[in-house]
């Protein structure tokens, strides 16, 4: 039988759900089982909204639904679930799923999903094993992609004005440019020209896999410069600028890296922020309290993470769970609960005193 | 007044900056007792001290903090458990030029599991501006992949800054582990 190429839509997504999906589905079209692309809604097989949206959809027997909600939301009867916070594996998973589906010829009719109640296995299971996932504004498209492509051990080059302009090398992680200049430009003034792209101009970069070839290998080593520095201090001025990147919803945050502060160097507070977003998933005001910083930098520091690809993200707050983790197992007594009071006390102060040998005081 | 003492370990292979990051830190000269040097074919250096290094500083309430740099090869793990208990941490140092580098993460990780365990161990890469695999992000992967977290950093050891940002991230763990375990409890 000659494979068919099936179709994916959206309806009614917001548009971080939508980048998202996007560029995974780019991505990883090459590792999907079948073929795919994306469509219209009039014509696509799949169709990706949400619960509430529902009612706008017309046609729906038409499609095989499938509706992106918590987990521990109620199924709607004849819908597949893409369990939020949305994880690539899920996501690939379903494709496969909807694939085989339709292949087989079952999809016809909406029925054969009235008795499925059993939500795809969420890749929430084994979370630490997967490549996280972020969501960035469409102007940072190509950024998604490239870190997806990375993830692949895959080489690229960043395509602008349709020419390969940067080249990117997976296993080093660095990147050189092939245009724009006669001698090497330096890392800060690249930088500076990114910033100055207006959105819908860098929304047109285009991130594609590429064979690096001899010449662009024997560059000499100072044309090739740390990605993830370059992309640390893109986000950084991307932030001074209030080009909008986080989520407005509340989200906690947490790094699953920290920044190489050896190469970037570190700004005073930035190692109290990083140590505070790794040790827990956390909203940015807990942050401000338990680094005792300014919002302003805490939010400059997650767009700058976000952009590097660190950071991992859960909706709502949810960091209770975590802070749970790290407590003490036995009840406490009030006397036992100053007791801690005190050894937290002096503990900080000694490591206070060892920060003042360094002059680290905060 | 004999204030207290805490002790700070600095770890890593044959040449990968440890005497070199003990003496940016001491405020006495540091003292370093030899042995022979029995991975020359490994190590960029001809003879060196792989046995142990001490120095110390005086901290403003009349404390102590005591240094040690030990080599952190499971060989070596005789020296490692005197010098363990108490330790504020340990700051392991990887050399990029060696081949086996990432074996070797495994084996400290192995050594040193309970204190990456407790957010008390950062490691910083050296020689990563020349030899650029494994980069920072192959580490982080590695760590990743085995459910582990620490900070890594590409330094140079023989800038004093690079030794104490370590030094500050190191804190800063500590510190921030301290805080969250007091409001959980609170
Ligand atoms: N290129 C480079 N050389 C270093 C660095 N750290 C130390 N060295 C040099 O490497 C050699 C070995 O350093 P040493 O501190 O004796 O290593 P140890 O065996 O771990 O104590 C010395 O010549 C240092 O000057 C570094 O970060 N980069
Ligand atoms: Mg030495």
């Amino acid at each position: 039988m000659l494979a068919k190429t099936l179709q994916l839509a959206f309806h009614g997504l917001d548009n971080h759900d939508e980048v998202w999906i996007r560029s995974v589905f780019n991505i990883a079209l090459s590792r999907l089982k079948h073929q795919w692309e994306l469509g219209t809604q009039e014509r696509a097989q799949v169709l990706i909204s949400y619960p509430g949206c529902l009612p706008e959809i017309k046609d729906h027997h038409h499609h095989l639904l499938v509706m992106i909600q918590k987990d521990d939301d109620r199924q709607i009867p004849g819908t597949l679930v893409l369990p939020q916070p949305l994880r690539s594996q899920a996501f690939l998973q379903l494709l496969n799923r909807c694939g085989d589906e339709i292949e087989q010829g079952t999809s016809g009719s909406q029925a054969n999903y009235r008795d499925q109640t059993t939500p795809l296995e969420a890749s929430a299971n084994h979370p630490e094993q997967t490549a996280p996932l972020l969501v960035l504004p469409p102007y940072l498209h190509w950024v998604n992609v490239v870190h997806q492509a990375l993830a692949a051990q895959q080489d690229v080059a960043v395509l602008v004005g349709g020419e390969p302009c940067y080249v990117i090398n997976n296993r080093t992680r660095r990147i050189a440019a092939l245009c724009g200049a006669v001698s090497p430009l330096r890392p800060s003034y690249l930088v500076h020209q990114w910033v100055n792209y207006s959105d819908e101009q860098l929304q047109q970069w285009q991130t594609v896999p590429y064979q690096l070839n001899d010449e662009m290998l024997r560059l000499p080593a100072e044309r090739w410069w740390s990605l993830d520095s370059l992309l640390w201090h893109f986000g950084l001025k991307c932030a001074l600028q209030k080009r909008l990147m986080l989520p407005p919803k509340r989200m906690a945050y947490r790094l699953w890296r920290w920044p190489d502060f050896g190469e970037l160097g570190a700004a005073t507070d930035e190692p109290a922020i990083a140590a505070a977003l790794s040790a827990a998933y956390l909203e940015p005001q807990e942050v401000v309290s338990l680094a005792d910083t300014e919002l302003t930098k805490v939010q400059r520091f997650l767009q700058a993470a976000l952009v590097c690809n660190y950071l991992l993200q859960r909706s709502g707050v949810a960091s209770d769970q975590d802070l749970d983790e790290l407590a003490l197992n036995d009840k406490k007594t009030e006397s036992k609960k100053q007791e801690l009071e005190q050894e937290k006390e002096s503990s900080l102060g000694i490591l206070g005193v060892i920060r003042n040998a360094f002059n680290l005081k905060r | 007044m004999a204030g207290n003492e805490h002790k700070l370990i600095v770890s890593g292979c044959i040449g990968a900056g440890k005497t070199t990051a003990i003496s940016q830190l001491s405020k006495i000269r540091v003292v370093s007792t030899e042995a022979q040097n029995n991975d020359i074919q490994n190590s960029s250096k001809a003879q060196t001290t792989v046995a142990m290094d001490y120095g110390e500083l005086s901290l403003d309430n009349g404390d102590r903090l005591r240094l040690y740099g030990t080599p952190g090869q499971k060989r070596f793990d005789y020296m490692w458990k005197v010098m363990a208990p108490g330790s504020l941490g340990v700051i392991l140092l990887l050399d990029n030029q060696r081949k086996q580098v990432l074996e070797e993460l495994q084996e400290y990780l192995a050594v040193f599991q309970s204190f990456i365990q407790e957010q008390r161990m950062v490691i910083g890469v050296v020689r990563s501006n020349e030899y650029h695999y494994p980069s920072v992000g192959d580490y982080y992967a590695y760590l990743r992949s085995v459910q582990l977290q620490a900070p890594v950093f590409s330094i140079d050891a023989r800038r004093r800054s690079d030794i104490v940002l370590l030094i500050n991230a190191l804190l800063s763990q500590i510190e921030m582990k301290i805080k969250l375990q007091a409001r959980s409890v609170s």
